[in-house]
């Protein structure tokens, strides 16, 4: 029988989950209050939806004239603006507009001349970063940056340093359950061994990751319940194209880094296999897994 | 909750005419009128009959002949009620000032007593009355509004098992925006202190009597006990239009374990409404609003089965993945309810129950204690805002 300390809370719209195994109650508690307040102050400063956050401040303002940020801040902006270039563009934080515009939309009724404005208004090489005064100016008022793509990813990655800087050896955390970060090893193994779901038969797996210090994220355009039952089509764009993937899909990604994780398995909803190789070849120390036909007859794949 | 063993099994409840709970109401004013529709509305499932009436307005007297259709005997005077031979029970609705005498007259007189809150104008009086009723073996029911309410009584069940941890803070708000005044007839100014009786300080102590006094129940009801000391303020910063009772107070009761009730009324602003909230250190749950906010969020099932896994010494795969959070829109953590069985219709819960305790022929003794217990420490609270001192509860008032 062996202890572990476990807690969560809320915070980005879903709950942080974290597993300390062999720590006790008084020193789990301290870690993630840390954890918690780390976590927050993120939030705060990247969400989409808090009017004070400083990326709102920053689609409220920055097309009109450059608007200066934190250092933090645009550190993340260039990350996100090299992935997406890393990914021909299949990983884009400027396709807000777009996605509202699926969401109230019947997707039989699109006018295609409406997304091509539209999208011709977006586009991550649009955000415009001066690294002298440490600015950022958007190309037009249209472009909205949403980091929900890569928020908790970026959290993760900081969760990750704190644990390691309180020397926490080993460690589960799961944040909204699609991202996990693992630290050294489950107290009976030589890792972790995480799995993707099968949503038939929710307890096992269709494809097994075995982990150490590494990121699993998970991408899908179907939400799934904790039953398995498929809970709805979630739209997620291509933003060379401006319309959403129909095609029920889910992709996990394994990463050492969770934001590189998390970056990824976006963008590879909608990159096709040899795209996906080519990006594999200038990252070759992540692991991708595809699964096709996901509601009916879902195959993993890996890539 | 023990006061609630009167909604179980059956009401054994005849349908013969000698049978029939009969019930007076004292005081048909605003508040007993509600309770006379109340009770109309549950005379045939429980039989039960309002069979006197008494108010000593002629306004209100008529009004409650009209509304009994004339079936009802009608008085102007308690007393004379009182003794009238085959009447079970008495619902008082009357001036605060006047529940006192009215009870214990009841008692007396081998009537059981359904009193709307707070108990009466003076400490002693509120002794009086539940000695009383111990004394006559007669049922004091206090029309504390909440604790017949399925939310409370599921809230509180939560509450009590833990499910919020160790309860570290209660805090409660009653807000209003208005000056608190009923209409006086332009012919009859006379009649200002008989109507609007909630403003003087010899009748009523205001906020705390007549809206706090619920919340100080809940609190009790809460904690499972009563405070051991409580200090406040309170002033007229706002209605400065004679009244003599106060237009905002604010106190704090503290109970014996260290925890804290804060409590705080105001009819200047509505922008907070009503709120009971409890606090611990697993979560909060707010009474009013029918919410649970846990502080630690569910587990998923994967977490659920590593944790499990761990602890059985088992190392298998954990799958995860099938995002249950939709990034794209604006989630917040907006809590849980703590009941579906939402219904608003407390005073007829409160009317059902005073009806069936009588068919018993008792009532749980915590149901008077707890009248009590609120009917008490509102008086206190008052003591401690006007003397500005930390008020605890004085020697012979114990139970």
């Amino acid at each position: 029988m062996s202890a572990v300390y476990h807690s969560g809370f809320y915070a980005m719209g879903t709950r942080l989950n974290l597993l300390l195994p062999s720590i006790d109650e008084e020193v789990g508690e301290r870690v993630v209050h840390s954890i918690r307040h780390e976590v927050q102050r993120i939030e705060s400063l990247l969400s989409f939806f808090s009017r004070e956050s400083e990326v709102s401040m920053v689609n409220r303002y920055a097309w009109r004239e450059k608007y200066r940020i934190s250092e933090e801040l645009f550190t993340l902006l260039e990350t996100c603006i090299e992935f997406g270039q890393l990914t021909c563009g299949a990983f884009d934080v400027t396709m807000r507009p777009l996605l509202d515009f699926w969401k109230g939309t019947d997707s039989h009724t699109v006018d295609e001349e409406t997304v091509k404005r539209l999208r011709e208004h977006l586009g991550y090489e649009k955000i415009l970063l001066n690294k002298d005064d440490l600015s950022v100016k958007l190309e037009n008022d249209v472009i909205r940056i949403d980091l929900g793509g890569i928020g908790k990813g970026y959290a993760l990655e900081k969760v990750r340093l704190l644990l390691s800087d309180v020397g926490i050896r080993n460690a589960f955390v799961s944040f909204g359950e699609s991202s996990v970060l693992t630290v050294g090893r489950h107290p009976n193994g030589d890792c972790w061994k995480v799995g993707l779901r099968d949503h038939r038969a929710p307890e096992s797996s269709l494809q097994m990751f075995r982990m150490t210090d590494a990121s699993l994220s998970t991408s899908s355009n179907v939400l799934v319940s904790e039953n398995g039952d498929p809970k709805e089509h979630r739209h997620v764009i291509d933003p060379r194209t401006g319309f959403p993937i129909l095609e029920p899909r889910m992709v996990g990604v394994v990463s050492d880094s969770p934001l590189q994780a998390e970056a990824l398995s976006t963008a590879f909803m909608i990159l096709n296999d040899s795209q996906i190789e080519g990006v594999k070849s200038v990252a070759p120390d992540i692991h991708v897994v595809k699964i096709e036909h996901f509601l009916e007859s879902p195959v993993a794949h890996e890539l | 909750m023990p006061w609630l063993n009167v909604f179980n099994g059956s009401s054994a409840s005849g349908k013969s005419p000698s049978d029939r709970v009969r019930l007076g109401i004292i005081g048909v004013g605003d508040r007993g009128t509600a309770l006379l529709l109340n009770i109309k509305s549950i005379a045939e499932i429980l039989n039960v009959e309002v069979a006197a009436v008494c108010d000593d307005y002629v306004p209100h007297y008529q009004r409650a002949i009209e509304l009994t259709e004339g079936k009802a005997k009608a008085f102007y005077d308690y007393r004379q009620m009182l003794e009238m031979k085959d009447l079970d029970g008495v619902v008082i609705a009357t001036p605060l000032h006047e529940h006192a005498r009215m009870t214990v007259d009841a008692f007396r007189s081998n009537i059981h007593v359904f009193c709307e809150k707070a108990m009466a104008r003076t400490i002693k009086d509120v002794r009086r009355m539940y000695e009383t009723s111990l004394q006559t073996k007669r049922i004091l029911h206090i029309g504390l509004q909440r604790m017949f309410s399925p939310v409370y009584l599921e809230g509180m069940e939560k509450i009590h098992r833990g499910d919020l941890g160790q309860i570290t803070q209660v805090r409660a708000y009653w807000h209003r925006n208005n000056n608190w005044r009923r209409p006086v007839p332009a012919d009859k100014p006379e009649l200002e202190k008989k109507i609007n009786w909630r403003l003087y300080d010899d009748i009523s102590a205001g906020l705390l009597t007549e809206l706090s006094s619920h919340q100080i129940q809940i609190a009790n009801w809460a904690l499972q006990s009563q405070p051991v000391s409580v200090m406040g303020s309170g002033s007229i910063n706002f209605w400065k239009d004679g009244r003599e009772v106060y237009d905002n107070i604010a106190c704090i009761f503290s109970y014996a374990d260290g925890t804290q009730f804060l409590c705080d009324s105001l009819i200047s602003n509505r922008h907070h409404g009503i709120e009971e909230k409890v606090l611990g250190n697993n979560g909060m749950i707010t009474l009013e609003t029918n919410k649970m906010y846990s502080e630690k969020p569910p587990s998923p099932p994967a977490i659920l089965r590593l944790i499990n896994d761990i602890e059985k010494d088992i190392f298998e795969t954990i799958p995860i993945g099938g995002a249950s959070w939709i990034p794209e829109t604006a989630v917040q953590y907006t809590g849980e309810f703590i009941t579906s069985r939402y219904r608003m219709d407390e005073t007829k819960l409160q009317m059902e129950a005073f009806v069936k305790y009588i068919r018993q022929g008792e009532a749980p003794k915590e149901l008077a204690e707890q009248g009590y217990h609120a009917s008490l420490w509102c008086l206190l609270a008052e003591n401690a805002i006007k003397s500005g001192k930390v008020v605890t509860l004085p020697k012979g008032y114990e139970i």
